[in-house]
């Protein structure tokens, strides 16, 4: 995917497309640093492939965050688990 | 020869069976929160769609002998699941008679005329069709997230649904951070292939 800017020497703020997503996948969790994320934009200003899983990524997560998406907490599946174990026995 | 292979081309292939079992150790693990999403689309109440998902697992339970493997787990527990939903509709309308409709339109001379085009003027009936849109997002994500491979839809549901910590996630499986954000990326490219699939090409 892209080109390997990397390779060519003398560019610290040139990552590879992988580290590109890994930053981007960490920003999603609010993880990573300042350093990652001038990086990242470094990176995708000439990587239209990151630029684009970056936009996916984000939307994801508005997905997986909308409150149209419901999810059963930890203590809500563990109490109906053990309500169904009761009911097996 | 020639004919003879053309007639046996023509003959239909009969369809693979696939023979499904049960296993109701993981079914609150893999299924509740799809059946969750499933029910509060239905009925629009947490608590209640918890209640209707509880005795879901528990009537599927009991009727388990009944099952012959010819539908998925899932869709098998989906069709106990509709007919609990229909269960709860009936016995909330028969505790209260009928539906109640209250009409708290103050009668007075000014408004007179006005009241049959306030009523009619749904401001959220254009948003309707949207909002069932959305609703059915909650199942497509919950689908997409059970074909990923079991242990990766586990580290992604801890860390992104349940909100855990990296340290705490990369402890209970025993993993690196580096590792996790691997499984994390295979996921998430999975999942946004999966739904480009199923939500984006539908709708």
């Amino acid at each position: 995917m892209g080109k390997d800017f990397t390779q060519q020497p003398q560019r610290k703020f040139w990552i590879s497309c992988d580290e590109c997503q890994s930053i981007c996948n960490q920003h999603a969790y609010y993880e990573g640093n300042f350093m990652g994320k001038v990086k990242k934009a470094w990176h995708q200003l000439f990587c239209k492939a990151c630029r684009e899983y970056s936009s996916l990524n984000k939307h994801l997560n508005a997905m997986i965050n909308s409150e149209k998406v419901h999810h059963l907490t930890p203590e809500q599946k563990a109490q109906m688990q053990a309500i169904f174990d009761e009911a097996r026995n | 020869m020639s004919t003879m292979n053309q007639t046996l081309s023509t003959q239909p292939e009969p369809a693979l069976k696939v023979k499904h079992t049960l296993n109701p150790d993981k079914w609150i693990a893999k299924h509740s929160d799809y059946l969750y999403n499933y029910t509060i689309v239905k009925v629009n109440d947490r608590e209640r769609a918890r209640d209707i998902i509880q005795d879901t697992f528990v009537a599927a339970l009991k009727s388990a002998k009944n099952y012959k493997g010819q539908a998925s787990e899932r869709t098998w527990l989906i069709s106990i699941l509709k007919r609990k939903i229909i269960d709860y509709y009936r016995r909330s309308n028969s505790k209260k008679g009928k539906a109640e409709v209250r009409m708290s339109y103050v009668n007075t001379e000014d408004s007179q005329g006005d009241w049959l085009e306030e009523r009619i003027d749904d401001t959220n009936a254009m948003n309707i069709e949207a909002e069932i849109v959305n609703e059915e997002l909650g199942l497509a994500i919950h689908d997409c997230l059970s074909r990923l491979p079991e242990r990766q839809a586990d580290i992604f549901r801890k860390r992104t649904i349940e909100n855990q910590d990296t340290e705490a996630v990369c402890k209970e499986h025993d993993i690196t951070p580096s590792n996790l954000w691997v499984i994390l990326h295979r996921a998430r490219v999975q999942l946004m292939n999966c739904l480009d699939q199923k939500w984006y090409n539908n709708y």
